[in-house]
């Protein structure tokens, strides 16, 4: 099968400057194809939230690809309740290049954006997602969401985009300060948001919807942390593809029924799920689903496992159903991701409450905000006798990792957990 | 001095500041490594934030007022935070947006900082000495004269220096950290007005959402800078190269003195596309019988001598060795032994190349841009994208009918897609050039070298010779890898054919079909590609130095 796609993924990077409309046919076909594949022949090994999961994203990608028209171009950080309460698919920018690069494409289109003049060094999620704009592989959405939360990429591509296809486009700005005057202020620009939706697509907002989809999400947060309790003593057979797929279902996707359904599912098979076994480690910030190395040591595997990635956690806030504006903004300016220091200390609660051995802080290729702290993550984190790993890569672009590095560093880490709990 | 207060960022409240009373200076660090700052954060920030933390650290700087306006910025103030030490250590919140509820927010940020500083330094703010300095800051007006627009990422007074040395314009500090001035104060509460005036400040720099590249009428060229790792001002180069009308220069740097033979070369060539540069004296021009050029490159020094009928009379190409100046002798006498002439009956000689400058005697020095240029227009007179790979970089340059510069791009500082790239997979392969040039012709099965990054490439090499590929392949792999390095920059600045391909590495056959694949254009190769530049520079030195 690995060989399949990657014939397919060079076979786009052959055609797609070339013929664009013709390669984005080929590559929703492609996904369509894989749906099929996962759907008919799941990946057994995997528990039945996951099976899901990775039905469920496949099925999202495809159709916001089929209907850019209705599609909101958005960060993944950016709550959609509002958007899917007026019909609205929210077009995630870091899954669509997370897939391009799954179906082996995303070379072409990161040298697209280089051939822009956009820097080598930019956050591969975005430069992949903007040459292929430049390319004419990404279709046209109707507009562009998005919020400044996490990083400078966002105020960049997301900007550039909504000129490029000259589309409308609503920025929501999120303080630094974690306070409730900080929450008002977030609030009022999604009660402005809210204008913007009706204006671009001429329809009111039915508030009625718009409080099921809260109370959805409210109900997947809290399922969402009830696994937390079962994460720290049980062990549920994963691949590491599966931990990206939940960082979509526990941010765009809060208040749809796929993502209810996959916290429940998850919520169950952790019930079910056999004790803890192996080493146990907590991931910080994306994971490179595509490497080999990362795929061979950590997929199902006995001797170690990922328990948590902290990017899934970082905005499971309290929901009020009843306050839906200040309960999206809540969830941004309380992002344990907003503030180094806030990002550190979640960090730390997680792997207590999840009884880590170790942490693998992943620095992604481009990615200032987690390069910048991964020195003093690893300081605090040691300090409370967690191992912590700096490890260099790309969760999106082949090009700027090593496998070779990847798998020594990360096979040297387990084999130095493994001593110390021998020894401890 | 005592109670300094450091800062970087032009939306820094220095005006506030001022009327506490406490002094401030920026930070404009050009440090030589970044020995402390890789230490405590990681190698892969941008250079100006790495050589901020590289000064506070090595001068046990106490004092230090950020501003929230990157991600870089933001991680300073972490680390610094988890390290301790810090007398005085504030991240002043920045909004993206500049409507009235982003001035309130602004607003208590100020009041905040205020507090602050009442309670570090003991002081109180003088409201009248604020207001006093509020003015002056407002008051500085545009340049309305011919000038050189410095944009993009903060410079510092080393990269202005440069520019400064290199081109007889004045230049006007358009960078992040430069061209501040704010809202002139209309009466009212200081704080809120003040808040106001700061936000809405008249050049914002790229982090705010409602930022839009500025024309400036007067500029006679732009210089747009970005630093490695530094995302911003790729975007606003995008722009300014859609929309600009005068000569338009993209150079990085990572805010040491290092690569500045690079700099230099990309800053003349700029130069030269501005009128009105260096020529050999009126005088000389009426005499010429034998003109020289040599070219002075980081591998090889090449020297080329004319005659007055266009003839190479003699050539020579030599390993610039241990000094540029000595080579360059070297390759002249060769050429001059060939041609059967003496130095004396050389009426002009031009230099080119990175030791242009230092290679002793000549009557005129002139960049590689702008002699392959003239050299390829020479040698195929069709050429109108120049494509030129050197022991140390890689060009991009286009040509109008002429053979005059329109445009040109160079890579940035990585050795990824150069001869030094190719010379060092050749070694790992334990092979020579010329037997890579032609076994990268006969591969049997594709091989993708991924990494762009020369190290991991070599370590992707290693592994594949581990696993029995075959030789050709991989080579193949490794040519391929270098189109994909330069077909982008062709792009970057719109290539269009003819092709032309110049330098040492256009004699690898299989990098220069690699190219053609990825092109889909055919590329020409002349038997003197490798002299390309001194022979540009030859031609400039027999037409009297006319570039």
């Amino acid at each position: 099968m690995a060989d399949i796609i990657r014939n397919f993924g060079q076979y786009i990077c052959k055609n797609a400057l070339q013929h664009p409309a013709y390669t984005r046919k080929l590559l929703l076909a492609g996904y369509r194809a894989f749906g099929l594949r996962l759907a008919l022949a799941p990946d057994r090994r995997l528990p039945a939230s996951r099976q899901f999961s990775a039905r469920h994203i496949n099925r999202t990608v495809t159709r916001m690809l089929s209907h850019p028209e209705k599609a909101a171009l958005v960060s993944v950080f950016m709550p959609c309740e509002l958007l899917e309460a007026m019909d609205i698919v929210p077009m995630c920018a870091e899954m669509y290049s997370a897939f391009l690069c799954g179906a082996w494409a995303e070379s072409v289109f990161a040298e697209s954006a280089e051939a822009e003049g956009i820097a080598e060094t930019f956050c591969s999620y975005h430069k992949v997602l903007l040459g292929s704009a430049y390319a004419k592989i990404l279709p046209a959405p109707a507009m562009v969401v998005n919020t400044s939360l996490l990083c400078d990429a966002n105020n960049l591509t997301f900007r550039e985009l909504a000129e490029f296809y000259q589309i409308p486009q609503y920025y929501v700005d999120v303080p630094k300060d974690q306070n409730e005057e900080s929450v008002r202020y977030v609030a009022d620009q999604f009660r402005e948001l809210t204008a913007f939706l009706e204006d671009c697509t001429g329809k009111k907002l039915d508030p009625g919807r718009l409080r099921e989809n809260m109370v959805r999400s409210r109900d997947t947060v809290n399922s969402l942390l009830s696994c937390m309790e079962y994460r720290s003593s049980r062990c549920l057979p994963g691949d590491v593809t599966s931990e990206l797929y939940e960082i979509y279902l526990s941010h765009n996707a809060l208040g749809t029924k796929g993502a209810a359904k996959y916290a429940d599912l998850l919520l169950h098979d952790f019930r079910n799920a056999q004790p803890a076994k192996g080493i146990r480690l907590l991931w910080l910030h994306t994971i490179p689903q595509w490497q080999k190395p990362v795929r061979e040591l950590l997929n199902f595997s006995d001797r170690c496992q990922i328990v948590g990635c902290d990017l899934s956690f970082e905005g499971l806030v309290d929901i009020d159903p009843d306050q839906p504006y200040e309960s999206m903004a809540r969830r941004l300016v309380f992002s344990r991701w907003n503030g180094g220091q806030e990002r550190v200390d979640a960090a730390l609660e997680t792997a207590r409450a999840l009884h880590v051995d170790g942490v693998i802080c992943f620095c992604h290729w481009g990615c200032k905000q987690t390069m910048g702290l991964s020195g003093v993550l690893k300081n605090q984190l040691e300090k409370q006798g967690f191992p912590t790993l700096i490890l260099n890569g790309d969760g999106c672009d082949r090009r700027n990792a090593s496998d070779g590095q990847t798998s020594t560093r990360l096979a040297a880490f387990l084999e130095m957990i493994e001593k110390g709990k021998h020894h401890g | 001095m005592a109670d300094t207060v450091y800062y970087v960022c032009k939306y820094t409240p220095l005006e506030l500041l001022e009327g506490f009373d406490i002094p401030f200076e920026r930070l404009d660090p050009a440090p030589v490594s970044f020995e402390c700052a890789d230490s405590c954060a990681h190698p892969n920030l941008c250079g100006y934030g790495k050589a901020v933390l590289e000064e506070v650290l090595e001068k046990g700087i106490d004092s230090l007022l950020l501003v929230d306006c990157c991600d870089v910025c933001r991680r300073i103030y972490d680390v610094l935070l988890d390290r301790g030490n810090m007398k005085f250590l504030f991240l002043f919140s920045l909004p993206h947006k500049n409507g009235n509820a982003e001035v309130s927010l602004i607003e208590k940020e100020l009041r905040r900082l205020s507090e602050a500083l009442k309670d570090v330094f003991g002081r109180h703010l003088k409201e009248e000495k604020a207001f006093a300095s509020w003015h002056k800051s407002a008051q500085a007006a545009d340049l309305k004269e011919p000038h050189i627009l410095l944009t993009g990422a903060h410079g510092g007074k080393v990269l202005l220096d440069t520019i400064r040395e290199r081109i007889v314009l004045p230049v006007v500090d358009h960078t992040c950290t430069g061209n501040r001035r704010l809202l002139a104060p209309a009466g009212g509460d200081f704080y809120n007005g003040y808040a106001h005036a700061l936000l809405k400040q008249e050049h914002p720099c790229m982090r705010m959402q409602f930022r839009r590249e500025e024309s400036d009428p007067d500029a006679a060229g732009i210089i747009c800078h970005t630093v490695k790792f530094c995302d911003y001002y790729g975007f606003a180069y995008r722009h300014r190269r859609e929309n600009s009308e005068v000569p338009l220069l993209k150079i990085e740097t990572d805010s040491t003195p290092q690569s500045s033979g690079q700099l230099h070369t990309r800053l003349d060539a700029f130069h030269e596309t501005i009128p009105a540069q260096n020529s050999i004296s009126d005088g000389k021009k009426k005499t010429i019988r034998y003109a020289a050029g040599v070219d002075s490159g980081s591998a090889s020094t090449d020297a080329v001598i004319l005659d007055r009928e266009y003839h190479i009379a003699g050539s020579a190409v030599i390993p610039t060795g241990q000094g540029a100046a000595s080579g360059a002798k070297k390759a002249l006498d060769l050429a001059l032994a060939q041609a059967g002439i003496s130095l004396s009956d050389l009426d002009a000689i031009v230099t080119t190349g990175y030791g242009r400058e230092t290679v002793g005697v000549s009557d005129a020095s002139v960049t590689e841009i702008t002699c392959h240029a003239r050299g390829a227009h020479f040698l195929y007179p069709k050429a109108r994208t120049v494509i030129d790979i050197g022991g140390q970089d890689s060009k991009v340059i286009r040509i109008d009918e002429t053979g005059a510069v329109i445009n040109f791009v160079m890579n940035d500082k990585c050795a990824a897609g150069t001869g030094r790239f190719l010379d060092m997979m050749a070694r790992t392969m334990e092979l020579d050039l010329s037997s890579m040039s032609e076994m990268g012709l006969h591969w049997q099965n594709k091989v993708v070298i991924s990494s762009m990054c020369t190290v991991f490439a070599e370590s992707e090499v290693v592994s594949l010779i581990a696993r029995n590929t075959p030789a050709e392949d991989i080579i193949h792999g490794l040519n391929m890898a270098v189109a994909g390095k330069t077909v982008p920059l062709v792009h970057r600045l719109g290539g269009e054919p003819s092709y032309i391909m110049t330098g040492g590495v256009a004699h690898n056959k299989g990098v220069v079909k690699a190219l053609e694949e990825k092109l889909g254009e055919q590329i020409f190769v002349s038997d003197k590609a490798q002299l390309c530049g001194a022979l540009g520079a030859a031609l400039i030195a027999l037409e009297g130095g006319r570039k």
